[in-house]
């Protein structure tokens, strides 16, 4: 025990046993972040230091959390009293069977750079200034209508009375912006955002580059008329599909709630042989990589669905005690939130072919590079559906007309089976969701 | 005196004062100090069982400096007097951090208040045990439980937030807000259809809310409804004369015109409202307002400046009268604070956000809104899973909750998975009648996001009729 977070949270142990509690977890983060904040120019600078500590209290098959944002002594103890009495008036929960026993830490590579912890506030405004640039020098008309670079380092200490005390510290970067375009007109803009743990990595240039170039498209930008045709879906774009689509539904969780269309189909062919999904908890430099899961629980690769048939879910430790097996590591919360299972690094595995050559066999389609509204696409019925906000009409292979304001919608679960008739090689991801580019053979576009 | 903090180490006004003093020696123009305590508290009972029981207490302080009209905030929920005086440095640190590419902040003028404000309450959440808490939700989750409805979810809510804003110029603003809530969810299935179901209902006020309202009419009729809609056709796509209902009305002009109505999307190029200021928008028979406090609206007395939120009008008969703003959006723009400059917590830099946004009850009942429609739709609010919005084109797509087809002037079956889009400003001149029934709603549970914060708002306004709207449907 080296740390004062370390002695804090074995106090509350301590405490926690000597009230009558039959298991004690306790978990605390600690968060440095920091953030520049773009409008036209660089508007705010700001640092914080968040704390948090929470308590789960087990009784007799009981449980209660609190929770507190104080990291004294007094405020531990308050919360564990608190915790105790929680878990006391609760009805026994019959599924409950114990707090992660297994826990432990693995080797991961890239999930922490020193020099984020290091970062002085001037090499922030730095790349701020290569946002700035970036944009005007690319067209004079052009401005950063929003943007942000924020920086974090976040400690997160897990002990529980069955092991050893963990403590894990994972850096981040990361960026968005939206450029806008002084020339009279609509406003349309363009947008781009990137996330990674390692601050060299962070390509503050070639992000805004991309949102500068969409910000002109989309002020040429016209819907289409009614029609169907092959779409062809952005790497990062179609990350954001597999996180809707699976994020929720493909948990232990939504199916043992009967709230997932996967309940009871393990075995079963539920896409076609060139799809192949898992969860990759300990990839090198993944944005949801880490040593161990929010329960203290090794992080590993999920194999979910492969050549098409589905092989398993993601489980934290309650739910894999009730289906009598072993957590995934999925384990997700924050400090006054419980455990529950979700995504570590959802990875959809890459095809042959690269972005041209996809562009290069597509007669007649639509390039998607943002939408809205995609959200709200239902992963319980496989609605897919989205408004285009900035997308290329492919014709004979080349990139032509810029398109907005038209609806694409189709059925995922149909493109699972049999859409998916092209799957690029560059994945890219948006938050922990990693695919390549995919084109759809045939979506629905109606214009708005 | 008023004391600020006394726990765990020593803060008060006096120990702010000094700071704020300190501050402006080290070079700062303004220093504003903002503390945040929030005590919450939620119960999950999800198919008879209790799921979740939890309760937490946060606070921190966050301290803004503006230095030759560079902003720099620094934040921490520490609170010794080492902290707070490094995180002073660090706020002005951040301030000085770049000589180039700056876009200045400068705040518009404003009165300087000393005043203290809460929410009305009459029972304390802590006055209930959680015995007889969960004794309620067990109640009303129960009485939710009809056949055909395969999971139902209870979840109760109730939480006490206290900011205290201070600043250099002499502003002493102190805000209590309570609140309280209970929400249901029910799924419905039927043959291979599955439909889901859910409404809140939440009030700025004690535990009263909650110990004063029959739950479980409100959780059955939740469950009635999921029954029906499950059974319920989807209509065609195609172009209906549409009634929006109040929350229907709140959810799509809070999105779809409020951000556009904010004055640091205006400012920024992103806002469709840009330039168009006495300009008409909307049907004569639409007036828009933003409210800080309102019946079962969100309670927002003072905004995180200190400024009073008072009643803004957006939009007159038609004509668009003015935007919300901050101090920093108004100075822009050559304008007052309309007082909606607020924050998440207290180390985010403030947004221009709306607070109570409705649209103003005209004449009509909602009979008399039935009357002369053929065929057209009565989009319904509650249940709907939101939408979103390109607010500088002014596009919107919005899912509505299970709704009605009308027949003849009159309402008919019920009809499910129905959404609606289009352009706002078109919309709003579509409006040919506005009712007199204004209904407002806010939400413990939910908020509104901007800028990576979440804010609670209220919203709302009446029935009304627009001549024409876009359903998707059956395709």
């Amino acid at each position: 025990m080296k740390s004062r977070v370390a002695y804090l949270a074995k106090n509350i142990l301590h405490l926690g046993e000597k009230l009558g509690a039959n298991e004690v977890e306790v978990y605390i983060d600690e968060t440095r972040l920091r953030n520049i904040g773009l409008v036209k120019g660089i508007e705010t600078l700001s640092s914080s230091f968040i704390t948090g500590l929470g308590v789960r209290i087990v009784s007799e098959k009981r449980v209660g959390l609190s929770s507190t944002s104080l990291l004294t002594r007094e405020a531990g103890e308050q919360t564990t009293r608190r915790a105790y009495s929680m878990a006391k008036v609760s009805p026994p929960n019959n599924d409950w069977v114990s707090l992660a026993k297994k826990t432990g830490s693995i080797d991961v590579e890239g999930v922490f750079d020193p020099e984020i912890e290091n970062l002085e506030p001037e090499n922030m405004s730095e790349a701020a200034l290569e946002m700035l640039g970036t944009v005007s020098e690319r067209d004079s008309d052009l401005f950063v209508a929003r943007g942000t670079i924020q920086t974090g380092v976040k400690t997160t200490t897990i002990v529980n009375n069955y092991g050893q005390e963990l403590e894990r510290k994972e850096s981040f970067a990361s960026t968005y912006v939206t450029v806008g375009s002084s020339i009279p007109g609509d406003k349309s803009l363009g947008n781009e955002a990137g996330e990674t743990h390692i601050w060299r990595d962070l390509n503050v240039e070639e992000i805004s580059r991309e949102a500068s170039e969409r910000a002109i498209t989309a002020k040429k930008a016209r819907p289409i008329p009614s029609t169907s045709i092959p779409i062809i879906w952005r790497n990062k774009l179609f990350a954001n599909v597999l996180s809707i689509m699976f994020g929720g539904t493909l948990s232990a969780d939504a199916v043992q709630k009967k709230r997932s269309p996967w309940g009871g189909k393990i075995g079963s062919e539920i896409a076609s042989a060139s799809f192949t999904l898992g969860d990759e908890g300990s990839v090198s430099f993944g944005i949801g990589t880490r040593q161990f899961d929010d329960e203290g629980v090794p992080q590993r690769t999920v194999s979910l669905i492969k050549d098409g048939i589905l092989k398993g879910y993601i489980y934290d430790t309650f739910t894999a005690n009730k289906d009598g097996i072993e957590s995934t590591g999925n384990a997700s919360r924050t400090y006054d939130s419980p455990p529950r299972p979700s995504p570590n690094n959802l990875y959809l595995s890459s095809g042959k072919m690269s972005l041209n050559e996809i562009l290069k066999e597509t007669r007649n389609g639509l390039y998607l590079q943002e939408l809205i509204g995609l959200w709200l696409s239902n992963p319980v019925s496989g609605y897919l559906g989205a408004t285009v906000a900035n997308g290329s009409l492919v014709e004979d292979g080349e990139v032509t007309h810029p398109v907005k304001g038209v609806l694409i919608s189709g059925n995922f679960f149909d493109i699972m089976k049999n859409g998916m008739d092209m799957i690029g090689q560059d994945v890219d991801h948006s938050g922990g969701s990693y695919s390549p580019t995919v084109r759809v053979a045939s979506m629905s576009v109606t214009p708005q | 005196m008023l004391l600020l903090y006394m726990e765990p180490e020593v803060y008060s006004q006096e120990l702010v004062e000094h700071l704020i003093e300190y501050a402006t020696r080290q070079g700062a123009d303004y220093v504003a100090f903002l503390f945040q305590e929030e005590d919450s508290g939620s119960m999950v009972v999800e198919n008879g069982e209790l799921k979740a029981f939890e309760e937490g207490k946060s606070s921190g302080l966050g301290i803004r400096v503006l230095v030759d009209g560079s902003l720099g905030i620094a934040s921490s929920t520490k609170f010794s007097l080492q902290v707070l005086k490094e995180s002073v440095k660090y706020a002005l640190r951040m301030a000085k951090a770049s000589k180039k590419g700056i876009e200045k902040t400068c705040l518009s003028d404003t009165e300087p208040l000393k005043t203290t404000i809460e929410s009305a309450w009459k029972k304390n959440p802590d006055d209930f045990s959680d015995e007889e808490k969960l004794k309620l939700l067990l109640e009303t989750n129960k009485a939710a439980q009809l056949e055909g409805i395969v999971s139902s979810n209870t979840r109760m809510g109730w939480m006490t937030e206290r900011r205290l804003f201070q600043s250099s110029e002499g502003a002493l603003v102190e805000t209590t807000v309570h609140m309280a809530g209970l929400a249901h969810s029910a799924i419905a299935s039927s043959g291979d259809r599955m439909e889901s179901m859910f409404d809140s209902k939440s009030r700025c006020a004690g535990f009263e809310f909650i110990s004063d309202v029959d739950w479980q009419e409100f959780s059955s009729n939740i469950s009635n409804t999921a029954l029906k809609a499950v059974q319920a056709p989807t209509p065609e796509s195609g172009t209906y004369k549409v009634i929006a209902d109040p929350a229907m009305v709140g959810l799509i002009f809070h999105e779809a015109l409020g951000h556009a109505s904010e004055g640091d999307l205006v400012t920024s190029g992103e806002s469709v409202l840009e330039g168009c200021l006495g300009k008409k928008v909307a049907s004569p028979l639409v007036t828009i307002v933003d409210q800080g406090i309102v019946e079962d609206g969100f309670y927002v007395p003072f905004d995180d400046e200190g400024v009073e939120k008072k009643r803004q009008i957006v939009v007159e008969k038609g004509f668009l009268r003015g935007f919300l703003h901050s101090r920093s959006s108004a100075m822009k723009l050559g304008c007052q604070s309309t007082g909606n400059a607020r924050c998440q917590s207290f180390g985010d830099k403030p947004l221009v956000r709306q607070t109570n946004y409705f649209i103003e009850g005209g004449d009509r009942s909602f009979e008399e809104l039935l009357e002369g429609i053929d065929s057209g739709i009565y989009l319904c609010g509650s249940g709907a899973r939101g939408g979103e919005v390109d607010v500088g084109r002014g596009a919107f797509t919005f899912s509505s909750g299970p709704s009605f087809a009308i027949k003849k002037g009159e309402l008919a079956e019920m009809i499910r998975g129905v959404s609606v889009g289009g352009m706002v400003l078109d919309t709003l001149n579509r409006v040919t009648a506005v009712g007199k029934d204004v209904s407002i709603e806010t939400s413990i549970f939910g908020g509104c996001g901007k800028d990576g914060q979440r804010a609670r708002v209220g919203h709302g306004g009446p029935h009304i009729l627009i001549e024409k709207m876009a359903i998707g449907g059956k395709s």
